[in-house]
Order: C-alpha cells, then sequence, then structure tokens
C-alpha cells in the first residue's frame, strides 16, 4: 500500500534551533494518527510542513508522492490551531468561498452539519462564540473529500459536549481512503478515536506505532503511557 | 483561481472603499447644490461662496484620502493574507503565490480607477462651478488636471490626462510591489522583522529615487534642453512609465519566487 504521506530525514530549524529533527515515517490511508507530545516538540511545526505553511530545512516530505505545494494542498485539509476564517464573512459566505476554492468540498455536507449544529448561517463568523466557530471551522474542513486531514488541536479550549461533536464529527466524516492527523495534549479525550500514536520528543519521533499494539506491550492506556513518558 | 481570488479580495477591501466612494459622491452632489445656489442668485453671497469653498476643501481631502487607501488597503490585505492569521486559510488554499501578489495588485488598481472616477466627477464639477472663476478655484484646478490654464479640449489634454493616469497607477503598482517584496524578505530574518522591514524599505526607496533621477537626467539628454519645459511636458512621463514598469517586473518575480521557495508563515 502507497503511504499517504512520507518523511525522510525531515528536519526544521528556527535559526539556529531544531524544531524537528531527522522525522522519518510513513502515514497510511484509513488510519487516524494522534499526533502527541509535550510543548516543543514539534507538532504544530510538522502539522504546518505538511499544509504548505512552513518549508523543511532539509530532509523530504511528500503527500501522495508530491512535494507539498498547490497539487498536495488540493488533496490535504487543515485545521489550525486558531481562528483563520475571515472574521468579516457570513458563515454562508465562507462556504461558497470553500466552494470556490476547494474542488473537493462538499457544500451539502457542510449546510448539513451546520444545520445540525443550528448555526445561523447569515451570522458574521466573529459573532459566533468560540465553541461555535471551533465547530463551523471542523465541519467546513471535514466537509472536504481530502486524502489528509491535518487537525491542529481540535479539541482545545472547548468544552467536553463540543469535544464530543468534534470527536463524533471526525469520525462519521472522514474518508476511509483518507489518513487524519490530530495533534494534541487532550489524549484522554481522543484515545477512543485513535488507531496509531506518533509520539514526539525535543523534535525526534519517540515512537509510532498502534495504539493496540502499545496498550498490549506496556499495559497501559496511550493517555497513562505519555503521562509516564513525559512526567516532569 | 484568480478570478475567485480577486473577488475574495475585492469583497474583503470593499468594506473600507465603499463608504468612502460613497462620502466622496455625497460630497460632489453638495457641491452641485452650492453651485446651483451660487447661479441662480444675482449677486453671489458669502454665505454660498464659502459653502462652496468648504466643499472644495473636504472633496480635495476627501480625494486624498481615497487615493491613499486605494494603496494602503490592499498593502494590508496582503500582509494580513501572507503573515498574519488569515495566512493559515490563505497560503493553504491550492493557488501559486504569483496570483497572491497579482490579485492584490488587481485590487489596487480598481480601487485606484475608482478613486480617479470620483475626482473626475468631482473635479468636473468644480470646473463647472467656477467657471467664470468667481473663487479662483476653477483654473487651478484646470491646471493641475490638463496641465495647462485653458479648459479646452484638445489631443495634448487628453494624452496629458491619460499619461498622468497610467503614470500615478504604475507608480502605486510599482511601490505596492516593492512593499511585498520588503514584507517578504524582512519576514524570514527570525529576530527584529519589524526593524528590518523598515531599513529595507527607507533603503530600497534611496535607491529607486537615485535609479529615477538617473533614468531622468539620461532621458533629458535626449529630450528638450530646458528642464523645466521638459518637467511640464508629456515626454517626461515616458522615461518614468518604463522605469517603473521594470522595476515592478522584477518586483514581482523576486516576491513570487521567495514565496514559492523560501517563504515559512511567521
Amino acid at each position: 500500500m502507497e503511504p499517504i504521506l512520507t518523511c525522510e530525514g525531515l528536519t526544521k530549524q528556527y535559526g539556529s534551533m531544531p524544531a524537528l529533527s531527522n522525522a522519518s515515517f510513513n502515514i497510511y490511508a484509513g488510519r487516524i494518527i494522534g499526533l502527541l507530545g509535550p510543548n516543543g516538540s514539534g507538532k504544530t511545526t510538522f502539522i504546518k510542513m505538511a499544509a504548505g505553511l512552513l518549508r523543511p530545512t532539509s530532509g523530504k516530505l511528500t503527500v501522495c508522492g508530491n512535494e507539498v505545494g498547490v497539487e498536495t494542498k488540493k488533496i490535504v485539509s487543515y485545521l489550525p490551531d486558531r481562528d483563520y476564517l475571515p472574521d468579516y464573512m457570513k458563515v454562508s459566505d465562507i462556504i461558497t468561498m470553500f466552494s470556490d476554492f476547494y474542488a473537493d468540498f462538499d457544500s451539502v455536507k457542510a449546510l448539513d452539519m451546520l444545520s445540525r449544529l443550528g448555526i445561523d448561517l447569515t451570522k458574521r463568523f466573529q459573532k459566533l462564540s468560540k465553541g461555535m466557530r471551533e465547530k463551523v471551522q471542523l465541519s467546513l474542513v471535514m466537509s472536504r473529500q481530502a486524502k489528509l486531514y491535518l487537525l491542529d488541536e481540535p479539541i482545545a479550549g472547548v468544552d467536553p459536549a463540543a469535544r464530543d461533536f468534534i470527536l463524533g464529527t471526525i469520525m462519521q466524516n472522514y474518508n476511509k481512503e483518507a489518513a487524519v492527523v490530530i495533534s494534541t495534549h487532550l489524549i484522554y479525550d481522543i484515545e477512543q478515536v485513535l488507531d496509531d500514536v506518533l509520539m514526539l520528543q525535543n523534535g525526534t519521533v519517540r515512537l509510532y506505532d498502534s495504539a493496540n499494539a502499545l496498550r498490549t506491550q506496556t499495559g497501559m492506556s496511550v493517555d497513562m503511557y505519555f503521562r509516564e513518558v513525559y512526567r516532569c | 483561481m484568480l478570478s475567485k481570488l480577486f473577488k475574495t479580495d475585492l469583497r474583503s477591501t470593499a468594506r473600507s472603499f465603499v463608504p468612502v466612494c460613497f462620502g466622496i459622491l455625497v460630497l460632489a452632489a453638495a457641491m452641485i447644490v452650492c453651485m446651483v445656489m451660487i447661479r441662480s442668485s444675482e449677486e453671489v453671497t458669502s454665505a454660498a461662496e464659502a459653502s462652496l469653498i468648504v466643499a472644495y476643501v473636504i472633496s480635495f481631502l476627501a480625494l486624498f484620502v481615497f487615493s491613499a487607501l486605494a494603496f494602503i488597503i490592499p498593502v494590508q490585505r496582503f500582509r494580513r493574507c501572507v503573515m498574519k492569521n488569515d495566512a493559515y486559510l490563505m497560503l493553504t488554499i491550492p493557488i501559486r503565490p504569483s496570483l497572491h501578489i497579482a490579485s492584490k495588485l488587481l485590487c489596487s488598481v480598481v480601487w485606484y480607477i475608482a478613486a480617479q472616477i470620483c475626482r473626475a466627477i468631482v473635479t468636473g464639477i468644480m470646473i463647472l462651478s467656477d467657471k467664470s472663476d468667481l473663487i479662483g478655484f476653477g483654473e487651478m484646478v484646470t491646471y493641475f488636471t490638463f496641465g495647462r490654464s485653458s479648459g479646452e479640449f484638445d489631443v495634448d489634454s487628453v494624452l496629458y490626462v491619460l499619461l498622468s493616469f497610467f503614470n500615478t497607477l504604475m507608480l502605486i503598482i510599482m511601490s505596492q510591489l516593492f512593499l511585498y517584496m520588503v514584507f517578504v524578505i524582512a519576514s524570514m530574518s527570525s529576530k527584529n522583522s519589524g526593524v528590518l522591514t523598515v531599513l529595507l524599505a527607507i533603503g530600497g526607496s534611496v535607491l529607486i529615487t537615485w535609479g529615477y533621477s538617473l533614468v531622468f537626467a539620461m532621458w533629458m539628454n535626449f529630450g528638450s534642453g530646458d528642464a523645466l519645459d521638459y518637467m511640464f511636458s508629456q515626454m517626461s512621463y515616458i522615461p518614468t512609465l518604463i522605469y517603473y514598469a521594470v522595476l515592478s517586473i522584477v518586483f514581482y518575480f523576486v516576491t513570487a519566487y521567495i514565496m514559492d521557495h523560501k517563504y515559512n508563515l511567521p
């Protein structure tokens, strides 16, 4: 099986500070991967590089065989760790904009998700609550028929009910021929949905294995293992 | 894709421009009212005269603000889309960076043209309202618009207006591209990118001005021997236009190359 994403000796440095060092791994279709690690371990840097916002200092990063660029952006659906949609726009206009820019965007699916959330499409994005904004962003990102979903801290800063909605949305809407990478600290909340675990520490890959294998080998949940490994 | 991006950029910038444009047209209407008041009365009252002067001054200021906004807002939009939060969306849509630059430039051109249309309307009203030169503004406006005191249209005056229009447009395009390039280069520095932006902008402006003077001096040798005659002739616009166009192309490709191959979101 061809990997969706391939990293070979991937390195990113900010000045003389390494954020990611010589990382090599593959990500395959049909898997939900938890990208775990403490602050500063290189999670967001990796996601930004895969999304095309940062360029590797050295090494190779490909998505479906293409180096990150215009072609890969067509098949990568990215949710950043912040509000990133134009706040002056109405939700309905943002949907139109996504339809314009992404050929794989399913506006019917997006409208269905947003109507189930009870979001007023005529409201401006900035007028929505933080939780609602997160939900709108995730709904739009998951309404694409992408090959790779990159979700950076999708459940940070939202209440437990919203977390359930977000995880439910990810599970229900991701394309089975795609891979989903979820970066988070809140492992306990997402452990149930993870197929694989990719743990980073100081910019290097500490562990990459299936969640079940990790549980069997260590006799601990992923959350407990994380706390054990990264104990301060 | 460019048309879709342009639509998004135009919509975003229109939030600032449309109210200004509307305000200027309201002022133009106010000037027409003043003009009618002056024309209908046998004696020009001081109140009508004062109203016209106030309308003139406000119109000039509004036009200046509009023209400045036509430059500033697309630059701000570029910064937001490439360096701030909007970049998380704009730089992850499947569009080449060169199209981002082109789209912001097109926006700037559209708003510059809108500013010029407003200017033409307001100037036309000013010339008409003070045709008998009651206040002395009519002649001044005519001079600045057509490069001469006479308001009569001929080939020369049309040529002057056209060259002046394209010259300013090209200056705006060149300056915008220069600033885009400065922002992108400065953002590659991990420390003090703000200071570097200012230094690059100042240094670059000095070099551009120096180059302009050089081109101007060289061209003058081929034109009229009299510097003043040359400066006020349409001929002076031609080397400037070429100079701005060449610099614009250079800045465009340098910025696009950096964004395509080197750029990292700060």
